[in-house]
């Protein structure tokens, strides 16, 4: 009765939904036809029409390849070392009776912190000369080392990407681990299921959906990275290696003024993350029997 | 929680209401490089907030340091129709030829206020017979040298190939980097002056069009870069460092040589005036010029034509681009160095048979950002000197 | 706001329950033996480790001139100082503690890198403290220049003419606390519309504010970028807010709409029998309901708002507009290689949201369990 009148509609879902509409579903559809044109410059007029020639264009970048490799390789590295380490760490505080409080507080604490300031703080770890962690090397008497180099560039940028959201499933998954209700383990305990078995068999069936959930989140948070990358690695240094989608992205729709193929990027950068997490969401579900 | 958002709240309505205050006067808003560690910005500062006081008028000034995403930034305003009032922006280069018809010529500013007389540098005429900009300050680009290094090893400057090969094995060998470079920040400067010793200087300026000849001193500059390279000229970390660590092991001592433009020696600290020279890179090729370098004219202050329309900013905008460009701010905004640095500097201008304008200045930004992330490839060989260089000519480098 | 619509199955969390006649305590369960206990503790405090050290080593480090950044980036920040003597030598002192905790004054003369300098006859360091006779070697009347602790970073980036940092603050808190407000309120509306009305394209609406999650900015800045700029609103505080609000309200509507599809429709009810309209049923049962899902969406809008450069980058140009990361960025690209200021300005930049963190972190628990669990 009290929602029968469907006038209040007016207040409550129009003024929300149009600002989504005007500066989310707009510019979204709207950046899909850039993607289809010629265009210079970020306000340049779109010229003539190229259809899906950027698309194309993009299975002879190198770059672009680089890119989506690196965007995947971190989608893999974020559910198994994010999500991974999340679940024992959850696993972990979750066993023990003091300092619950003190930890979940202190995960936390890399989420809250602007990746700018992040990615500065770990600039000033990986400096070659004066940097923290050549000068730990030089307190075991080792030589200095390059860490930017070609062949670990890519893991040192993916270390402060991986750790700044552990924390962030770490909650998730502890809240999902304090709402599993307290019967389950007394009847699995008059069962005989201890330890490990238990684990396996009672805990992680139940928080399922909060793992499934956990890795849909960060595949997303994945493939959107650009902080960091962008502070640590500035023009995919070394030679390009370490461009991610969005630093890619970024490169050339606002350094080298190419509007339609940034475009063309972001949309592959969509188009990807819905397809694979989508992917992995069924595949998970599956894993895990449709009932459970 | 309640208590906290009321709080943040009225904090939020009280800064707000802050921002929203009027201004007396007009509002002009500028846009330059005289940001970030750009020795001239004090003074560029302290000349806009003397032009606030006398003026009464209001600037609104949104500097950077120069660099591609600045660039990209200034002509994308244009287009979008959001650009300052007064500018300070490249002239006679691929990157105005967009903002034409969006800016006044001086002359045209002349004829309306004769009792200015603004400067019509003609250096700065562009393809239509206009001059749009008025130049502050004219740069050249060499090799810098920490002199006093060189003295302690019993070098001799690198003003030959062999002499540069030399100095680059000795401060290797003793823990120095020879050259400071960033490849994957600023190659700019490193790749002209490659091209520059590796031919003569008609062929650094020949604007081949695609489908053209790739001009052979391209090439072999390239290798150049290459070679540098292979001789350990470079840090082990060239490929990822930045601009602002390497240019700092220069003035600390710690590296040997530098490629930089005019506006590095502002940058140079007095005690070190007479311990830094600068000279020509040395030439690779026998028909390379030795004494030719980079330099020229390349930026000046624009009136565009959008404050130009509005009668209302009009005449305070015409008094800001006089007073910014005035005989008194030039000296102002000049390069103030001396010592060694400046003689060696004056020789190496006035002794210069050729000063190329660098090629980066002309072509498309979309070419040029090609070239720039190839540096590092070229440099450490994984990518083909004579493919980046083609696909730079035949990519449209020149339309 | 009672707990149970939050964790509607709460456990005793640490207690230990003796109710059921087991030899073993159902909670915390069976990892009684200590040493697992232990282990389970290093490794926690490990990770605890990785996850404070980082800011400690800052905090540490903002107090230091940069030489010793360089030089020496662990010791404590203690007292350091330098004096230019009347031959353009640096003698530099520094007060150390001995292996009694005494303090040791130890002062040599050394070079600005901190290289201590070499008697070149003798070869031991030159001292710039004669112990014999109590006195300094070298000029008293010289400028002191303390290298640590100091406040100098902090004051450099404070007062430097490039970045103003207390107008970063004051855009900032603008920029987040409107964002954070108006993503609040419209992403309850959203959820209770959604969840209390019915009507035509309903589902097509929820269908697409779940799409808008996959929606990262990158697809959509470069039109909307065109559109703040034919709007006028470029450079200006309210680009971003908008921005970043509609870029926000499809989290914060996921998160709401589980949360208020759950509440219990009795007390609405009620009211409407009392004879409240929709909106007083909204403001006065609902939205005060939805409290700890609300503080969720506030902590996570105002910190993704806070710390969101790409947005903020593309859509703000002068430096007066500019939000504190924003400075951040620029500072760093002025003064990248004083490494003592960069590390004061990530404490500065990092300081406001932990503070606020600390004082909500207990609401983001409860919150997520509200919605992003259950949603």
């Amino acid at each position: 009765m009290l929602y029968r009148d469907r006038r209040p509609l007016l207040v409550f879902l129009v003024p929300a939904f149009a600002l989504m509409l005007v500066m989310l579903y707009y510019p979204f559809v709207l950046n899909i036809i850039n993607s289809m044109f010629e265009i210079k410059g970020m306000a340049g007029e779109p010229q003539a029409f190229i259809g899906i020639q950027n698309y194309r264009d993009m299975f002879s970048d190198p770059t672009m390849a680089i890119s989506i490799q690196n965007s995947l390789k971190m989608m893999g590295l974020t559910v198994i070392f994010q999500v991974g380490l999340a679940l024992v760490l959850a696993l972990m505080v979750d066993s023990i009776k003091k300092g619950q409080q003190f930890f979940r507080v202190v995960f936390f604490f890399p989420i809250v912190i602007s990746a700018t300031a992040i990615g500065l703080m770990f600039n000033l770890f990986y400096i070659r000369d004066g940097g923290m962690l050549n000068q730990i090397l030089g307190l075991f008497g080792m030589d200095p080392v390059f860490w930017l180099d070609k062949s670990t560039a890519f893991t040192m940028v993916a270390i402060p990407v991986l750790w700044q959201y552990v924390g962030f499933y770490f909650v998730i998954v502890l809240t999902g681990l304090s709402s599993i209700p307290e019967d389950v383990y007394e009847s699995a305990a008059i069962d005989g299921a201890t330890g490990f078995k238990k684990t396996f068999y009672i805990t992680l069936p139940l928080i399922r959906d909060v793992l499934i959930t956990c890795a849909t989140l960060s595949i997303t948070g994945a493939i959107k990275v650009f902080d960091l990358p962008a502070v640590i690695v500035n023009n995919g240094k070394p030679n390009g290696l370490t461009y991610f989608l969005g630093t890619y992205m970024h490169n050339q729709t606002f350094v080298a003024g190419n509007i339609d193929y940034g475009s063309a990027i972001a949309v592959v950068i969509v188009l990807l993350g819905v397809i694979i997490s989508q992917t992995v969401n069924r595949l998970l579900l599956r894993v895990g029997g449709e009932d459970a | 929680m309640k208590k906290t958002l009321a709080l943040l709240l009225t904090l939020a309505l009280c800064l707000s209401m802050g921002t929203f205050a009027l201004a007396d006067g007009v509002t002009l808003k500028t846009v330059s490089t005289f940001a970030g560690t750009d020795p001239a910005t004090p003074q560029y500062n302290a000349i806009l907030a003397e032009y606030e006081q006398e003026s009464g008028n209001k600037v609104e000034d949104a500097s950077a340091t120069s660099d591609e995403a600045w660039k990209a930034g200034v002509l994308n305003d244009f287009a979008a129709g959001n650009e300052a009032d007064i500018m300070f922006y490249f002239a006679a280069t691929a990157d105005s030829e967009p903002i034409l018809d969006k800016v006044v010529s001086i002359q045209e500013i002349n004829e309306a206020y004769p009792e200015l007389n603004l400067t019509v540098n003609e250096l700065l005429t562009e393809a239509d017979g206009n001059v749009y900009a008025i130049p502050v300050r004219s740069f050249w680009e060499g090799l810098f040298v920490n002199k006093d290094l060189f003295d302690q090893f019993d070098l001799e400057l690198p003003t030959d190939w062999a002499k540069l090969e030399l100095a680059v094995a000795t401060f290797k060998e003793n823990g120095i980097v020879p050259i400071a470079v960033s490849l994957s920040d600023i190659p700019h400067y490193i790749l002209e002056f490659c091209i520059l010793s590796a031919g003569p200087a008609s062929e650094h300026q020949a604007k081949p069009l695609s489908g053209e000849a790739v001009p052979e001193s391209w090439i072999k500059g390239m290798e150049v870069l290459r070679k540098l390279n292979e001789m350990g000229a470079f840090a082990e970390d060239v490929n990822a460092t930045t601009e602002t660590i390497t240019s700092q092991l220069f003035r600390d001592k710690k590296a040997a040589m530098q490629l930089d433009g005019s506006w590095f020696a502002n940058g140079l600290a007095q005690e070190n005036w007479d311990n830094t020279v600068v000279v020509p890179f040395p030439a690779t090729e026998d028909d390379a010029d030795p004494t030719a370098i980079i330099g020229g004219t390349s930026m000046g202050f624009y009136m565009t034509r959008k404050a130009w329309d509005d009668p209302a900013k009009r005449d305070a905008a015409v008094q800001l681009l006089a007073k910014l460009t005035s005989d008194d701010s030039v000296e102002r905004m000049g390069f103030v160095f001396g010592g060694e640095l400046l003689k060696s500097a004056k020789r190496m201008v006035g002794e210069a048979k050729a000063m190329c304008t660098p090629i980066q200045d002309m072509i498309d930004t979309e070419v040029r950002n090609y070239w720039f992330s190839q540096a590092p490839a070229l440099a450490d060989g994984t990518a083909d000197a004579t493919e980046v260089m083609t696909k730079v000519v035949n990519d449209g480098a020149y339309k | 706001m009672n707990q149970q619509n939050v964790k509607p199955k709460k456990r005793s969390g640490t207690a230990l329950n003796f109710q059921i006649p087991q030899h073993e305590t159902k909670r915390p369960k069976e990892h009684q033996n200590p040493i697992g206990k232990v282990l389970i503790y290093v490794a926690l405090c490990i990770w605890a480790f990785t996850t404070i050290f980082p800011f400690v080593w800052v905090l540490n480090n903002s107090f230091k001139d940069s030489s010793l950044v360089i030089s020496d980036s662990f010791s404590p920040a203690f007292i350091e100082r330098m004096r230019y003597d009347k031959y353009g030598d640096v003698a530099r002192e520094q007060v150390l503690l001995d292996e009694q905790g005494r303090l040791v004054y130890d002062a040599y003369l050394m070079d600005e890198n901190g290289q201590v300098l070499m008697d070149e006859d003798t070869d031991p360091p030159l001292p710039a403290y004669d112990k014999v006779n109590g006195r300094l070697m070298y000029d008293q009347n010289s400028p002191e220049v303390v290298l640590s602790p100091t406040w100098r970073n902090y004051v450099t980036a404070f007062t430097n003419p490039n970045v103003n940092i207390l107008n970063g603050y004051k855009n900032s808190l603008i920029i987040s606390g409107t964002v954070m407000l108006a993503v609040m309120l419209l992403a309850t509306m959203i959820a209770f519309a959604l969840s209390r009305y019915k009507f035509p394209g309903q589902g097509i609406v929820r269908n697409m504010i779940v799409a808008a999650l996959m929606f990262p900015a990158f697809s959509t800045i470069v039109p909307v970028y065109r559109m703040v700029v034919n709007i006028g609103l470029f450079d200006r505080l309210p680009s971003v807010i908008l921005v970043q609000t509609a870029g926000n309200l499809a989290f914060a509507t996921t998160v709401m709409l589980g949360f208020v599809a759950a509440l219990p429709k009795e007390l609405e009810e009620a009211a409407f029998m009392e004879g409240c309209g929709p909106f007083q049923v909204f403001f006065r049962i609902v939205l005060p309901m939805c409290k700890p899902a609300l503080a969720t969406v506030a902590i996570f809008t105002f910190l993704w708002s806070y710390n969101d450069l790409f947005v903020q980058m593309i859509l703000l140009r002068s430096k007066a507009q500019m939000p504190v990361c924003a400075i951040l960025r620029e500072i760093s690209s002025i003064f990248g290689t004083d490494f003592g200021l960069m590390a004061a300005a990530v404490v500065v930049v990092v300081v406001p949201v932990l503070i606020i963190y600390i004082a909500l972190q207990q609401n983001i628990i409860k919150g997520l369990t509200a919605g992003a669990v259950k949603g």
